[in-house]
């Protein structure tokens, strides 16, 4: 009876057989060596079945194949092929959640932008590409206060914009804004004293008042001062022809603004010697501008 | 007992171990890049063949097998991981696959036909070993591959496929010769 040799002992023998040994050295002395001999023999008959080399027919024939089936292969591989979406690793909660966030997001950024464009528009020069949007915001205030000298206060605060703006342009040089910047000012003058001409006397209405004579008490001088410092004769003539034109206004206007008005005197509008519309009444004195030569 | 052959050679020279080119070219292969896929093509058809003419017996047989093996390889190409074993094992094994899909729908005869040739009869005592024993005897003997890398390619413990080899050569020889079993 034969003993089986085990699976140790047969990969044992098969690397004694493979290393040169001959066949009893390679099973050695034990009871299971007649057993292990024949599987020795039998490896070596299953190393004998692999076959010559194929017929270069052979190898043409299945190549051909071979490459026809890497074409369609590779087209449907082309198609087919996606890269996979791998989901975020800090997952947003749920949807509604999501569109919430993205919401405020969006809101968050459009009052950042919107606080900075005013910003930027509130301080800029006629000669910014944000001018348009702040004298935008300037007619939007105006378009939102209520009552004549709600308006009225309105329009000292951009006359005094429009004074400062052209200070900056006759700093810069620049004649042509300037002059246009301190029309724009004696314009914004006359609405509001007739916006306050018109309204009800009362401590809202001499508070205004008392901001209009500020406004117009600006020096217009230093405008003058420094077109000419900058050899701007047009601008300097220009400049003195808008303060004359307004010293005459004004002499229809102040008799109108008195904090106690004259009984009897004549509320209606009055045309003013600049052509303005405003109301009438008798001019105070002129305050002389004394430009310097 | 047939009469032992003298021969040393059971186990041939290891294949060399997968050179990084390889696994590049492997890389390339699974994208259906048609120069890798020729390159694998050149570096394999010659051993695969010469391996599935040991399982089948006939040139024939054997091209049509190995035609069926590299079809199927293009298919299964995405899917292959065994880098570590090469490419030529995962060959052998598709061919295996083949010849045991096969061999289902074919009986297999209880004896060794008297009449044929030693290697006809080895052919047909194979296929009546399990699939696994077919596998393991085949890898080992027919291809020369070293028990380690067989185990690579199959995926299972070194241990394993030793006892499946011993069992494998112990139910073949007792095929091919029942009556030495007792023989004592």
């Amino acid at each position: 009876m034969l003993v089986d040799p085990s699976s140790r002992q047969l990969e044992d023998a098969l690397a004694r057989r493979a290393q040169g040994s001959g066949m009893v050295e390679a099973t050695g002395l034990h009871p299971a060596a007649d057993e292990l001999e024949r599987m020795l023999a039998l490896s070596e008959e299953l190393a004998t079945l692999p076959g010559p080399a194929p017929h270069p027919g052979a190898r043409v024939r299945v190549r051909n194949q071979f490459i026809e089936g890497v074409a369609s292969h590779r087209a449907a591989w082309v198609h087919g092929h996606q890269l996979k979406v791998r989901p975020s690793r800090h997952r947003l909660p749920t949807h509604r959640l999501r569109w919430t966030f993205v919401l405020a997001i969006a809101l968050l950024l459009a009052v950042v932008a919107g606080s900075g464009l005013a910003l930027a528009s509130q301080v800029a020069d006629p000669d910014s590409p944000f001018y348009p949007v702040k004298i935008r915001t300037e007619s939007l205030l105006e378009w939102l206060s209520r009552g004549p000298t709600a308006r009225a206060g309105v329009r000292l605060q951009v006359a005094n914009q429009r004074f400062r703006e052209s200070e900056s342009m006759a700093a810069k040089g620049d004649s042509r804004l300037a002059i246009k910047t301190l029309s724009a000012y004696y314009d914004e003058l006359r609405v509001s004293g007739r916006e306050l001409a018109g309204a009800k006397r009362d401590a809202g209405w001499d508070q205004v008042r008392d901001q209009f004579d500020k406004a117009e008490a600006k020096p217009v001088d230093i405008i003058i001062i420094q077109l000419r410092a900058r050899n701007r004769p047009d601008g300097v003539k220009r400049a003195l022809a808008l303060q004359a034109a307004f010293n005459e206004d004004r002499k229809v206007i102040d008799p109108l603004l008195k904090k106690k008005a004259a009984p009897g005197r004549p509320a209606g509008p009055q045309p003013l010697p600049s052509g303005a519309p405003a109301a009438g009444g008798a001019p105070p004195p002129a305050q002389p501008v004394a430009p310097t030569p | 007992m047939a009469e032992v052959s003298s021969s040393p050679t059971v186990t041939r020279d290891a294949p060399a171990p997968p050179v990084e080119s390889e696994q590049e070219l492997i890389v390339r292969a699974q994208r259906y890049e048609a120069e890798a896929l020729a390159e694998l093509f050149e570096a394999n058809f010659d051993d695969l063949y010469r391996y599935v003419y040991g399982r089948v017996g006939d040139h024939t047989s054997a091209e049509e097998l190995a035609r069926q093996v590299f079809v199927r390889a293009l298919d299964g190409l995405p899917r292959f991981r065994r880098f570590e074993t090469g490419f030529a094992p995962w060959l052998y094994r598709i061919a295996n696959s083949l010849l045991v899909k096969q061999s289902r729908s074919e009986t297999a005869p209880e004896t060794a036909p008297s009449e044929a040739s030693a290697a006809a009869r080895l052919r047909v005592g194979l296929r009546a070993l399990t699939p696994e024993q077919q596998e393991v005897l085949s890898l080992r003997f027919i291809a020369g591959l070293p028990a380690s890398t067989v185990a690579g390619a199959t995926g299972q413990r070194l241990s394993h496929v030793l006892a499946i080899q011993q069992r494998g050569l112990l139910a073949l020889r007792r095929w091919l010769a029942p009556e030495a079993g007792d023989a004592g």
